[in-house]
């Protein structure tokens, strides 16, 4: 029964999760769910952290540092991962079933659900396992229980979390916040720690480790004997607490805190229809971890090349460049925003909303994203040496490229709101246009000087855009 | 009028015909007998396969929108912005209809102290209990003051006191010269409320008429039976001694 049980639950939590990703749409999301497996679901992951091991294996060879910066980066990971899918269940309800059922010892089965994610983390560590079992096996062996340690160490310090803090009910816009801020702190410490360890202060570190080598996770530098006695130890300590511990998450994942709200005033907002539109789909957008990480994706590809290019000569091209990759984001943001939409799109259906004004709220939030973007770059090629003036196309390139996507996607002369057919081909066919008129739009830049180029490229999108929206008004 | 739907192949609505004037007009029905694809052809949101809806003289396929404006719907499960909320999924609802700013405050909070849930405004959508999420429907589907009022199981989850005020608004709002559409499973509620009431059976009005006119038809004292005789429910008893 447990087993049917969690896979049920396990199914579920991954279900809800899909269905709150704007970037899947309902008929997707209903055939991936058919076809899910548990064991389909672990494997995959495991095999994106294998493939990420790979390369953490190849990039850092000292493989101390490297022992020493998994250790702590399992550790995290497994707390960040187990809070965040508690949460995520809760917030779906995917327990309250669970009430009106005698199930024995729930206590017991439910913290399982949350391992088995974390799980897939011990991928990473593998490959640089792999290659040190060459040299010393029984000590790699040791490496690899002290990494499983640091998962169920991670687990149990995240079920402690809940069980002192509790498990909000509510899908509230702080804590996706807090999630997104966790996620690039965890990417942060993927990306320096091996590196910082590596280099500078590698010397340090193996002091602290001469020190303080029976605390985790310098125990991971012990030799295997040593290792192994060490964790034995840890071991007599973690598994009582852990069981204490996961007890009291389950029981706050049970019984989620009520928020009690005191009256509140009612605060009308100023604007029209479409602002009004737009304002939902960016508050939408805001409060939803995978569609805010995939808002920012544009603006994370492109600023490091714009940080270490624009401040060499020829750097301009590069802007350029940038600002025409970014800018291209914007059918695929708003192809997103539209299909986040889902079934509450009833609810517009509703209102007196055309197809019109449904397509112009999508434009100007998918355009304002990409603007956001587009505009943080130019910022940072501006401290980098680059005119300002650059900001201008910043500002009017992606709105013109996202009203051009929307005319192209809507069939906006009918009256009913709907969400346009936006199959592999269609996007495909969308983002080739959308390439030739972003090339024809910045091609001032190829021919005039700076900073010439940046108003004229301003000047042109802006006309375009212009003309478009007329054309889409009358 | 004489409207059919299909889904798939399979007819939900077989030519039906029914006219709602100023009064409230009950359609009542089993599960899966074509209420909810009725009402949700009236309020715009489904077309139908054949046959013509005027709501106050306007044909809801030519001018969706202009029925909207004068239209309000609260359907059978509200499906909401769950990620918004209580007061900005309403102040969506005021931009969009175009209302008043003064006049919409005046209204929201005048709505949420008799339905309370001024203590929701902060509250996100997903978090509101499903009676809750049926007030906040409600309000957004009175709020522009609508000639015509498309009602889908709208007493589902609600507690006493707001049914009680509920009814009492859809009075006042019959007495204003405003019609109403409303479906409900709960008889002696369809006998306490409409002026009329039609039976819809496997996509057909089976029976239309005033509640006494149809228990004198039927020559039952309550409106229950008249609906069990007209879509077949007379075998209760011989189920309900199968299930012993």
């Amino acid at each position: 029964m447990t087993v049917s049980l969690l896979s049920a639950l396990y199914r579920e939590a991954h279900f809800q999760m899909m269905k709150r990703n704007p970037g899947i749409s309902e008929e997707t999301l209903l055939k991936r769910i058919r076809k899910f497996s548990v064991k389909k679901s672990f494997f995959t992951l495991f095999s994106v952290f294998l493939f990420l091991g790979i390369l953490v294996a190849v990039a850092y060879r000292d493989s101390n540092s490297l022992r020493l910066s998994l250790a702590i980066f399992l550790f995290l990971s497994s707390v960040f991962m187990t809070s965040m899918s508690i949460q995520q269940a809760a917030a779906a309800k995917i327990f309250e079933p669970l009430v009106t059922y005698p199930v024995p010892k729930i206590e017991r089965k439910i913290p399982i659900l949350f391992i088995i994610d974390s799980l897939t983390i011990l991928g990473l560590a593998i490959p640089s396992a792999t290659l040190a079992a060459f040299q010393d096996l029984s000590g790699t062996f040791a490496y690899i229980l002290w990494l499983i340690f640091a998962i169920l160490f991670g687990h149990t310090v995240g079920m402690g979390f809940l069980a002192i803090f509790g498990v909000k009910k509510s899908r509230s816009h702080k804590s996706s916040s807090n999630l997104l801020f966790g996620f690039f702190a965890i990417l942060l410490v993927l990306v320096m720690v091996p590196g910082f360890l590596a280099s500078a202060f590698a010397e340090i570190s193996f002091a602290l480790f001469e020190k303080f080598w029976f605390i985790y996770p310098f125990t991971v530098l012990c030799d295997a004997q040593k290792s192994l006695i060490l964790l034995l130890i840890y071991s007599a300590f973690l598994l009582p607490a852990g069981l204490y511990i996961s007890e009291r998450g389950v029981r706050a994942i049970m019984e989620p805190k009520l928020e009690m709200g005191s009256k509140v005033s009612f605060h009308p907002f100023f604007g029209g229809k479409t602002s009004a539109l737009v304002l939902k789909d960016l508050k939408l957008v805001s409060r939803n971890p995978s569609g805010l990480v995939g808002m920012i994706i544009p603006f994370l590809i492109t600023a490091p090349q714009v940080a270490i290019v624009s401040s060499l000569s020829g750097g301009d091209s590069v802007i350029v460049q940038s600002l025409a990759t970014v800018s291209l984001f914007s059918p695929i943001i708003l192809g997103l925003l539209t299909r986040g939409e889902g079934k509450e799109i009833d609810f517009l259906k509703t209102l007196p909303v055309s197809r019109r004004d449904f397509m112009l709220g999508k434009v100007f939030a998918s355009g304002l994203i990409v603007c956001f973007s587009s505009s943080a770059l130019i910022l940072i090629a501006i401290a980098f040496g680059a005119s300002p003036l650059a900001l201008l196309p910043a500002i009017s390139l992606p709105l013109a490229i996202s009203m051009f996507s929307a005319i192209f996607l809507f069939d906006y002369q009918t009256d009913e709101v709907g969400i346009p057919e936006m199959g592999l081909r269609r996007m495909a066919v969308l983002l080739t246009l959308c390439a030739i008129f972003t090339s024809l739009l910045i091609s001032p830049m190829s021919i005039l000087p700076v900073p010439a180029c940046y108003a004229t490229t301003f000047a042109f999108s802006a006309a375009a855009f212009a003309l478009m929206f007329r054309k889409v008004r009358n | 009028m004489n409207l059919s739907k299909s889904f798939g192949g399979r007819e939900v609505l077989r030519g039906i015909s029914v006219e709602v004037r100023n009064e409230i007009y009950g359609l009542l029905g089993p599960n899966g007998s074509g209420k909810t694809t009725l009402m949700k052809i009236v309020a715009g949101i489904l077309k139908p396969s054949s046959g013509k809806v005027l709501v106050d003289g306007i044909d809801v396929e030519m001018d969706p929108i202009g029925v909207k404006r004068i239209l309000g719907y609260v359907p059978e499960t509200p499906v909401l912005y769950e990620s918004l909320t209580v007061s900005e999924l309403l102040n969506l609802v005021a931009k969009v209809r175009g209302l008043e700013r003064k006049e919409f405050e005046k209204k929201v909070e005048s709505f949420a102290k008799a339905f309370e849930i001024e203590e929701f405004f902060d509250s996100l959508i997903a978090n509101l209990s499903f009676g809750n999420r049926q007030k906040v429907a409600i309000i957004s589907a009175l709020l522009h003051e609508p000639r015509v009022l498309i009602l889908d199981e709208v007493m589902n989850g609600l507690d006493v006191k707001s049914a009680r005020i509920l009814r009492e608004l859809l009075f006042r709002f019959r007495s204003g010269g405003g019609s109403i559409l409303f479906s409900t499973h709960i008889m002696p509620l369809a006998e306490m409320l409409c002026d009329r009431v039609g039976v819809i059976n496997e996509g057909r009005i089976v029976a239309e008429g005033k509640v006494d006119e149809l228990k004198e038809f039927a020559r039952v004292k309550d409106l229950e039976e008249v609906f069990l005789r007209l879509t077949g429910g007379e075998g209760i008893s011989e189920i309900l001694s199968a299930l012993r």
